[in-house]
């Protein structure tokens, strides 16, 4: 019988419809710890089985079934048992013509003759640092929608984080308890948060920049707030009229006051590689942020690329600075689609074993400091991104354009997700090239 | 244009880390005057953290000398060990022989083994323009073309010698050839697709051409109305007679991870044809995202069974953006080792079967990124700016470069949050 990893003679090419079944290696599960290869530490935070229904579908078939980057020893037995299992699993079940995102998902075909050591070895480490699960934090409504210039009412807001909740995603960033008279855009935060604090099974962390905001929102009904600082002392004080270290202690008085209620608190770190300012800004700087902040008690700190002009090239040293004073499981990623970079900006934080990542439906959300140009990656990519990894999201994709559609109606503008623009457009027709 | 401001930042000599953090304004320049501010470029270094050895470490700066910085600070970052976690990356030649000695030895493992080296090839000239509706002037192509070289691009695809029947766009094949005749500095393959368009274009001047069959068969029949072995042949015929002539030839392998119509495709397919290309004496082996669907997961899988049958310097990637996913595909295959990257300007052309989605990954954002990372490249992002204003300015549209629109729109004003 031919190996699958032969070269396939012409004669020997499946049919089609064999080729149409997508084998899919499930994330998440029964992943052994790899502690053999002397590959350096794996930064990878410990991981639960996930308990969704989609995560035992795809184990039939896969009893000892391990993730596919960490194999230690191509099992050549395992060819047998290439499952051909279709991949509609309920979610993402499109109808054939158009193209189904599941179809393209990752179902990593390992070569399983390993003459080629190094280039295993190669594919190895660059995948074995990957989380089985990233956590979404949708962060359009607040976020996305700050920068709007027409104000969008209540009810939409309200709408879009009702929709948002009904993908999958567990944390949605519902609005912020700043002055009015700075983002009147969210002046209505009050309102909103009366209106989503009882949505079920969703946190909804909410922006307070001091005490008198933390009052408020809890006054509102939140149950989780959010504090931002800045990594870069001129941005810090051109943009909210503090320096570094007096908006720390802000911060340390709104935590403590969280600390009393049992609310947690998350830490935003502003212009983590880059600066309008002050350009380039140091990756110490950014850890001392980071661990000012986690000191004080913030259960997870977000590092931001404000504008956008970070590249694995100064994401990396300046998440190493970082993962040296905060453990790898409290931080997620914010970066900015400016420059195009965010996606490969999040694989590389992936690679390093980052498992949160912030994003806003649609890309809402522009760049205050480049006018015109885009600002938050879009969910839909990211979501697009982990799925093909084969990392578990819990997030619709299809409800997630939905999602997408209707702020973008509302906005009257097109989607800024390049992945929801092709899935709604992709037709089956192959014109010539 | 934006200029991006730069700062060099140094470890001030005297008072090296012993504390957790450390106050930038206490930098000083640490290294030799020979530092340029490059406007284009950032240098950063990491922080020190309780180093044990100041002296050491401090002497061992001021010359460089690797050996000892290595045994000094731990490159790995442990999590478990709190003394030391360093690591720098150079975005920017400090010292010319500095630049590539620390990102290899200094940089993350995740790093290490992108090439120091990529050459882009430029095909926004003919799959940018192949789509578009409206004829573009031969002139204006031309001018395109001669812009494309001056910002340092050394392959540009120029066009297609392939029926006007099927692509009216480059019916000027032969014209746009005769005008860049003279262009010196970069080489201009053309497509061929079958012995014909190839003695067409060997007539023109071509001095390169350029082959593409299909991983699918199905798409192949669709596309290229023959399936993938006479496709095989077709281009067999093509390498020979280019044999005689001296004539490289590049191979475009399309669908090399998912087909409009068959959905997935099997990395061995790819595999297949990529060998076979090899196997005739093609020069270089394009492996072609041709509906954007791939991801690392599947880009990895199909890198590994191709480069299993073929060397890692004869492969290039051609990846589509059309689902946001280029960049990130492009970071996989250089950290695969792959150092060829084709891309179109502006994000030229769209995809042929996601109507109004995009097509080709920008090479401006492509530009950007090997920027960051310390990767030379020979281009000239300005001057590529400039090629791309002109051909969207003639095409009225908006640029398809997410770091062009910005670099074209910052502006240095830190407004409210």
């Amino acid at each position: 019988m031919s190996s699958l990893e032969e070269p396939l003679g012409f004669d020997k090419l499946p049919s089609m419809n064999t080729m149409d079944r997508v084998q899919r290696f499930s994330s998440g599960c029964c992943r052994p710890q790899v502690d053999n290869l002397g590959m350096g530490n794996c930064f990878i935070e410990g991981r639960s089985c996930s308990t969704s229904n989609s995560c035992s579908e795809d184990n039939e078939g896969y009893t000892a079934e391990t993730y596919p980057w960490k194999r230690q020893t191509r099992d050549m037995s395992r060819r047998d048992s290439f499952s051909q299992k279709t991949t509609i699993k309920g979610r993402n079940s499109m109808k054939f013509g158009i193209v189904d995102n599941s179809f393209y998902t990752s179902d990593y075909q390992y070569s399983q003759k390993p003459n080629n050591k190094d280039m295993q070895d190669m594919a190895y480490k660059v995948m074995k640092g990957m989380p089985g699960f990233v956590k979404i934090v949708e962060v359009g409504p607040r976020d996305g929608l700050q920068n709007e210039k027409n104000m969008v009412s209540t009810d939409v807001k309200i709408e879009l984080i009702h929709r948002l909740a009904s993908t999958g995603l567990s944390v949605i960033e519902a609005t912020s308890f700043v002055s009015p008279k700075w983002v009147p855009q969210l002046a209505d935060a009050k309102d909103v948060m009366k209106a989503v604090h009882n949505l079920g099974g969703i946190r909804l962390p909410v922006l307070t920049p001091n005490l008198k905001g933390f009052e408020a929102a809890i006054a509102a009904g939140a149950r989780e707030v959010a504090v931002f600082a800045s990594a870069s002392e001129s941005f810090s004080k051109s943009n909210i009229n503090c320096s570094i270290e007096e908006s720390l202690a802000r911060y340390r008085a709104v935590t403590s006051a969280a600390k009393a209620l049992s609310i947690p608190v998350r830490g935003y770190v502003s212009c983590v590689v880059g600066c309008p300012v002050e350009g380039s800004v140091s990756p110490s700087k950014v850890a001392y942020v980071a661990k000012e902040l986690y000191d004080m008690g913030c259960f997870e700190i977000s590092l931001g690329d404000t504008i956008g002009v970070g590249t694995p090239g100064t994401v990396v040293p300046m998440l190493l600075a970082v993962m040296a004073v905060v453990p790898t499981e409290k931080l997620a990623v914010h970066f900015h689609d400016t420059y195009g970079q965010s996606l490969s900006n999040i694989l590389v934080s992936l690679q390093m074993g980052i498992s949160a990542v912030d994003s806003s439906v649609a890309g809402l959300g522009g760049c205050p400091y480049a006018k015109g140009a885009s600002g938050n990656v879009a969910t839909e990519d990211v979501v697009y991104m982990l799925n093909g990894l084969g990392v578990k999201t819990n997030v619709d994709i299809e409800k997630l354009m939905s999602a997408g559609d209707f702020i973008g109606k509302h906005l009257g503008r097109p989607s800024g997700s390049k992945t929801a623009i092709a899935l709604s457009r992709v037709t089956a027709d192959s014109s010539k090239i | 244009m934006h200029k991006i401001v730069q700062r060099v930042r140094f470890f001030n000599r005297s008072s090296l880390l012993t504390h957790s953090h450390f106050d930038q304004s206490q930098l000083v320049s640490a290294f030799s005057n020979s530092v340029t501010m490059d406007q284009t470029r950032t240098v950063q270094f990491l922080h020190f953290r309780e180093i044990t050895n100041t002296r050491e470490l401090r002497n061992a700066f001021d010359k460089y000398d690797k050996n000892v910085l290595s045994r000094c600070l731990n490159w790995t970052s442990r999590e478990n060990d709190n003394h030391h976690a360093a690591s720098y990356v150079v975005n920017h030649h400090f010292t010319a022989d500095h630049n590539d000695r620390c990102r290899k030895e200094f940089s993350s493992k995740l790093l290490k083994n992108i090439p120091d080296f990529v050459k882009i090839v430029e095909v926004g000239a003919r799959d940018g323009l192949q789509n578009e509706k409206v004829i573009v002037p031969t002139d204006v192509k031309t001018k395109l073309i001669k812009l494309l070289v001056s910002s340092g691009l050394s392959v540009v695809e120029a066009t297609s010698f392939v029926s006007p029947k099927w692509v009216p766009q480059l019916a000027d094949a032969k014209d746009v050839l005769a005008a860049i005749r003279d262009v010196e500095g970069a080489s201009f393959p053309v497509l061929t697709p079958n012995l014909k368009g190839f003695e067409a274009a060997v007539a023109a001047g071509a001095k390169e051409v350029a082959v593409f069959p299909a991983a699918s068969e199905s798409f192949s029949k669709a596309n290229l109305n023959c399936g993938i072995e006479d496709n095989l042949a077709r281009c067999r015929d093509i390498a020979s007679a280019s044999r005689s002539l001296s004539i490289p030839v590049r191979g475009y392998i399309s669908c090399v991870v998912g087909c409009p119509l068959e959905g997935k495709i099997s990395p061995a397919k790819v595999a297949y044809v990529a060998k076979s290309l090899y196997e005739m004496g093609i020069s270089e082996i394009s492996l072609g995202d041709t509906i954007g669907v791939g991801t690392p997961g599947t880009v990895i899988p199909m890198l590994e069974a191709v480069l299993d049958v073929v060397p890692v310097d004869k492969l290039a990637v051609h990846f589509h953006d059309t689902y946001g996913q280029a960049l990130s595909n492009i970071l996989i295959s250089l950290q695969m080792g792959i150092s060829t990257v084709d891309s179109s300007v502006s994000g030229l052309g769209g995809c042929p079967y996601a109507k109004g989605a995009t097509g080709n990954v920008a090479t401006e954002d492509v530009v950007y990124m090997l920027n960051g990372l310390g990767v030379k490249t020979n281009v000239d992002l300005g001057k590529l700016m400039l090629a791309g204003d002109f051909i969207c300015k003639h095409l009225g549209r908006a640029s398809g470069s997410k770091a062009a629109t910005a670099l074209n729109k910052v502006t240095n004003n830190a407004s409210k949050l």
